[in-house]
């Protein structure tokens, strides 16, 4: 079932539909909060809660881009768990030095491999880069959804792409 | 958990007050509310329904006026007036869905919940049958059906059971017992009986005004000393009756047991006995004087308009 | 900005998935749906319906009585004017019964938006989440609506026995529709049991009978008095917008609808 008819008939009572769209979504989820906290174990958690999230504004949703939607979620959770941990979201080197072991070393697993060019990317680039290029959300949705304007969001996705190219050329480099 | 407020609420009439800057706070449970006719019973829970908007003060819910939630806080609430309107030419059923569909039940829920009712309220196999062919305590039972349609939060009920026969007015108290504690459910009377087992907290309404409120044991301690029990002949039974409050008069064996709410003691044999709801009822509202008691002649079973006595014995 | 078939592989969707980082534990994952599936269980989810379900749920619940009035009426219409233009020689007495017509319209629909307040419904009404204000605005939207087809109809019929324009005859129609229904409206909540039917049927005869009456005076359809009827009809519609407002008004707080 395509979303707009998912939505339909969870607004209509449907309620267990509302598992199916978790199902759908919940690996894309999962992975983005991984892109934008750098922490794979705490990933999980925010996807859960996005999940969550949408299940208790279910009713109130206007049926438009379900996955944009849901990825506007997720950012927010991402954000509200950094700032209540008082942290930034981390860059190449802001790794939680402390804290707990399965984190630290999933960190560092991340930070080992290619997936680190990503990461080390600005947030406000590598969100971009993600969003386009993995989350086929367009740019006016990105826009949107990062409260900035299509040039913004344009220049952000050159520059983080040229960033990732010149990072992992120089990796293979070595 | 829902809390609704109601904060020196006030409604006035040309030149009458109905509800006179009654304060005070419902979260779950069961409350009775007790009060003569045109005690403000009914105009206080139609201010709570949002049908009628106050002169003074307002209702909140969780903080938020209800005037401003509209049909968001209509969403939680579940209301039987005491002139329950329906269209006869209605069956059960069509008239349920009616209602599903006005409180805006999605079509499979709707189905579902009009199935649900009918079973809980015990209409099962009637459904079918126009409206006008129905009893009285049918009729109440397809209204207390309506209220609960969309699982309210909040259930309001004025004078469930006036009308109804006992065995109707049992079965109207085992639903209430049966629906779950997470509500708040209010229920208007001035039969004393039907609330005083399964309120949780009473409140006393009085020319508009709350005099009392707290469980049926709280209220009931503010009677305590003026209740009184003695056994006498049946005349001065009858001259006793046209002085005091008589709660209960109960004939045994020539004598008649008396039971009188008064501040002073009656007459010096009368022993002290242990307040009741009711007698705190007669307490507060029996207000008209000796001219309305009941006189012994009567039967001491039959309700009376006036003087409401305990059906205990039923 | 081009997301083509040329972009390095590490910018493709697929090669995502599939790097051992981003793969996905399945008992975390597990856990997480365990969780997200416990919530959307216990989730109340308020439905909003939209309008042409609410629409389609009124039509739904009209009473039959409405239908067969409706009908009837039109049935007796059609074979009353019908009857008028074949033998009728006098102009005047097709457009009084045209104008009879046109007086009587509007009661089925009064008769149908007071059956709540008939049947003490109106107390109920008001408490569920469908605003009360807009049902009765949408009940007079689609009576109204049927009204003005029976105009229609009646117009063109009444045209065929008669010289006057579709214009002209529209106003003359409009007139007594307009007049009887402030009659309607002002004894809507004068009586809020079983008896205002009888009000209101009453109120539908006299109105009848004085839409009639401007058909015995020759000079009242000449095109001269063309203007007059508009300026009349405007003063009507005006009056009646102002009596709708008012209903509308009074209808979402009890005093009007509720016996005190």
């Amino acid at each position: 079932m395509e979303d707009r008819k998912l939505i339909r008939e969870i607004q209509k009572g449907n309620k267990e539909l509302l598992n199916v769209i978790a199902e759908k979504y919940y690996d894309d989820i999962y992975r983005f909060c991984c892109f934008q906290t750098g922490n794979p174990v705490q990933a999980y958690d925010l996807a859960q809660e996005t999940f969550l999230k949408f299940i208790r504004m279910a009713d109130r949703y206007q049926y438009r881009n379900l996955k944009g939607y849901l990825l506007t979620i997720a950012r927010n959770c991402c954000i509200d768990y950094y700032r209540e941990n008082a942290r930034s979201i981390p860059g190449v080197d802001e790794f939680p030095e402390e804290g707990r072991e399965d984190e630290r070393l999933a960190g560092l697993e991340l930070r080992e491999c290619i997936q680190q060019a990503i990461q080390q990317l600005p947030p406000e680039q590598r969100e971009a880069v993600v969003l386009y290029y993995y989350y086929d959300i367009k740019l006016r949705e990105i826009a949107q959804m990062t409260q900035t304007g299509v040039s913004t969001v344009k220049s952000r996705i050159r520059q983080g792409k040229l960033k990732l190219k010149r990072w992992i050329e120089e990796e293979e480099f070595k | 958990m829902l809390e609704l407020t109601l904060d020196r609420l006030t409604k006035r009439y040309h030149n009458k007050i109905a509800l006179d800057q009654v304060s005070t706070e419902f979260t779950q449970g069961v409350y009775g509310l007790l009060g003569a006719n045109g005690a403000g019973k009914t105009t206080m829970l139609r201010l709570l329904c949002d049908i009628l908007d106050p002169t003074e003060g307002e209702v909140l819910c969780n903080g938020t006026p209800i005037r401003r939630l509209g049909g968001e806080y209509r969403r939680l609430l579940g209301y039987l007036p005491q002139d329950f309107g329906y269209y006869p030419d209605f069956t059960a059923l069509r008239y349920l869905r009616y209602i599903a569909a006005l409180k805006a039940l999605p079509p499979q829920t709707a189905r579902d919940k009009v199935e649900e009712c009918i079973c809980l309220t015990g209409l099962k196999g009637e459904e079918k049958q126009k409206i006008r062919t129905y009893s009285g305590g049918m009729l109440r039972r397809l209204g207390v059906a309506q209220a609960l349609l969309n699982d309210p939060r909040i259930l309001i009920m004025d004078e469930p059971t006036s009308g109804l026969d006992p065995r109707e007015r049992i079965r109207f108290r085992n639903i209430i017992s049966s629906l779950s504690r997470d509500r708040i459910i209010i229920l208007s009377t001035h039969i004393v009986s039907d609330v005083e087992y399964i309120a949780d907290e009473i409140l006393l309404l009085r020319a508009g005004q709350l005099i009392q409120k707290g469980t049926v044991t709280e209220v009931a301690e503010q009677v305590k000393g003026r209740v009184w029990e003695c056994m006498v002949s049946p005349a001065e039974a009858e001259e006793l009756g046209q002085k005091y409050a008589v709660a209960n008069l109960k004939n045994l064996a020539g004598m008649v047991k008396v039971r009188i709410v008064s501040d002073e003691k009656p007459i010096p044999q009368a022993e002290e006995a242990e307040p009741a709801l009711e007698d705190v009822y007669l307490y507060y509202f029996d207000q008209a004087g000796p001219q309305k008691r009941q006189t012994y002649g009567e039967n001491p079973y039959e309700r009376k308009e006036n003087v409401d006595v305990s059906d205990r014995a039923l | 900005m081009k997301r083509g078939r040329n972009i390095e592989p590490w910018l493709k969707k697929e090669w995502i998935a599939e790097q051992k980082i981003y793969r996905i534990d399945p008992d975390k994952k597990e856990k997480a749906m365990a969780e997200i599936r416990a919530e959307a269980k216990e989730q109340v989810l308020w439905y909003q319906p939209g309008l042409p379900e609410i629409m389609a749920g009124q039509l739904q619940y009209l009473s039959a009585g409405y239908w067969i009035l409706q009908g009837a009426l039109l049935a007796v219409m059609l074979a009353v004017m019908y009857w008028m233009n074949r033998n009728a020689e006098d102009a005047m007495a097709c457009m009084a019964a045209g104008s009879a017509f046109a007086a009587f319209a509007g009661v089925t629909g009064i008769q149908e938006l007071g059956r709540s307040m008939a049947y003490h419904m109106t107390e109920l009404e008001q408490t569920f989440y469908l605003n009360i204000k807009q049902m009765l605005a949408l009940r007079m939207i689609l009576f109204a609506g049927m009204d003005l087809l029976f105009l229609t109809v009646l117009a063109i019929l009444t045209r065929q026995g008669t010289d006057w324009g579709i214009g002209e005859l529209c106003i003359y129609l409009l007139v007594p529709f307009a007049a009887s229904h402030i009659v309607y409206f002002s004894v809507l909540t004068l009586v809020k049991n079983r008896r205002a039917r009888y009000i209101q049927t009453g109120a539908a005869i006299l109105s009848v009978v004085i839409s009639m009456m401007p058909a015995m005076v020759q000079e009242a359809y000449r095109t001269a008095s063309v203007p007059v009827w508009t300026g009349i009809l405007v003063c009507m519609l005006a009056v009646l917008g102002i009596q709708i407002r008012t209903l509308l008004q009074k209808a979402a707080k009890g005093e009007l609808l509720c016996w005190n």
